[in-house]
């Protein structure tokens, strides 16, 4: 029986792991010196004036909002499943933590009876449903899946996360990611921490821009997958008033 | 600044390997990874007055990096993560390879993070752009495929 699920992944991956001895501090310094000759000539750190050609997403808009239908109902066993899976291999990597003297932020335990629709949105590939269930510590944890991968699968398919012990300062916690499953679709999610926002303008690199509807202080939507990481979130409420701002992808 | 200069130095000595390591499946090589390490401590040298003070070094330095190795696969840093990331070495542990194929490209980043960058839950978190919380969920939900996976083709007859 397998009760250290982080300590068994440490060790498989480990014994991948090279143990070539290339560190080399001064070559560090060398190469701090601006005009220095680059060893292999790989990597080209100048800044080069890049011609951004605008890619647009054409399938913004193509989410339609079906949460009126949706919100509120109770979530079917393989999302329960899943917010079980993440119970119980939590409690396994806090033990293995804590035994190894690692500090990490305790995941909150979800009410798994409590799993509830929020949101469906249209996509090219059905229906991409996000779910929610209330969890320890008043927070809550969040599951986003296809309806389509709900079926045949032995196993849950999809990506969720939890609320953290205190909220980000920009209000905002999204993730704009693809998944094997749906390769040819990026999905944009996230939570609110405002009460009152009623919608998302998501603003694009190609100064294309789309509202979101926020549901509980979530929204999500799928894009097609080339579609660039969004530049600005913007929370507004229901007079137009923006509650919160998030700029992505800033350059520093 | 000659502190936070000797804290990148500090940051280098302790967890060269584990930068290489997790880099090496983005470039695929472990010479071209060992070169965006190299630079990526250089450009942080030089440029370690934008590091915020509420901002985690070794995120800050990885974001650094993995700009670096995006651009060294021809990608922008923010396009998405390459399909043919794989652990190192994947003869040694077929099983666990084919395990780690088979979850998205973000979560397998997460895993290099975590188990060869080292890095803890807040460090990831910043270095992906995600929340704390999201971290621990993406972990837990990876363990729980990766271990299924694993059960299902080593216990099996």
């Amino acid at each position: 029986m397998i009760t250290d699920a982080d300590g068994l992944l440490a060790d498989r991956f480990a014994a991948t792991r090279d143990s070539h001895e290339d560190a080399d501090w001064s070559d560090v310094l060398r190469r701090r010196t601006p005009g220095r000759q680059v060893d292999r000539g790989r990597v080209r750190l100048v800044a080069v004036a890049v011609a951004v050609i605008a890619v647009v997403p054409t399938a913004i808009g193509l989410a339609g909002p079906l949460h009126d239908l949706f919100f509120g109902r109770p979530a079917p066993p393989i999302v329960k499943q899943a917010f079980a899976q993440q119970n119980r291999m939590a409690r396994l990597m806090h033990t293995w933590q804590k035994a190894h003297g690692e500090t990490v932020p305790a995941m909150p335990r979800v009410e798994t009876a409590k799993a509830h629709g929020v949101l469906a949105v249209k996509t090219h590939d059905g229906l991409l449903l996000l779910w929610a269930a209330p969890s320890s510590g008043g927070r809550e944890c969040w599951f986003i899946d296809f309806a389509a991968d709900q079926v045949n699968h032995r196993r849950p398919l999809g990506d969720g996360g939890c609320d953290s012990p205190t909220p980000p300062a920009s209000k905002f916690a999204p993730s704009f990611s693809w998944s094997a499953t749906h390769p040819t679709l990026k999905v944009l999610s996230g939570r609110l921490y405002v009460d009152d926002a009623v919608a998302v303008i998501v603003s694009f690199p190609n100064h294309r821009s789309a509202t979101l509807p926020v549901v509980d202080r979530y929204f999500v939507a799928a894009y097609p997958r080339s579609t660039r990481v969004p530049t600005k979130l913007a929370a507004i409420n229901r007079h137009g008033h923006v509650v919160a701002t998030l700029i992505l992808n800033e350059h520093r | 600044m000659r502190r936070l200069d000797s804290l990148i130095e500090q940051l280098y000595r302790d967890r060269y390997d584990g930068f290489r390591d997790a880099l090496t499946p983005i470039v695929r090589s472990r010479e071209v990874a060992r070169d965006v390490v190299q630079e990526a401590f250089a450009c942080a040298l030089r440029d370690s007055a934008k590091l915020r003070r509420d901002e985690s070094l070794a995120a800050w330095v990885w974001q650094i990096a993995f700009r670096l190795a995006m651009r060294e696969r021809g990608r922008r840093h923010d396009d998405e993560l390459p399909h043919d990331l794989t652990i190192l070495h994947p003869e040694r542990d077929p099983v666990l390879a084919a395990a780690v194929r088979s979850l998205s490209p973000r979560r397998r980043l997460i895993l290099f993070l975590r188990y060869y960058a080292d890095f803890t839950y807040p460090e990831i978190a910043q270095s992906v752009g995600v929340a704390e919380g999201t971290v621990a969920a993406t972990l837990a939900q990876a363990h729980a495929a990766l271990l299924d996976l694993l059960m299902s083709k080593e216990v099996a007859p």
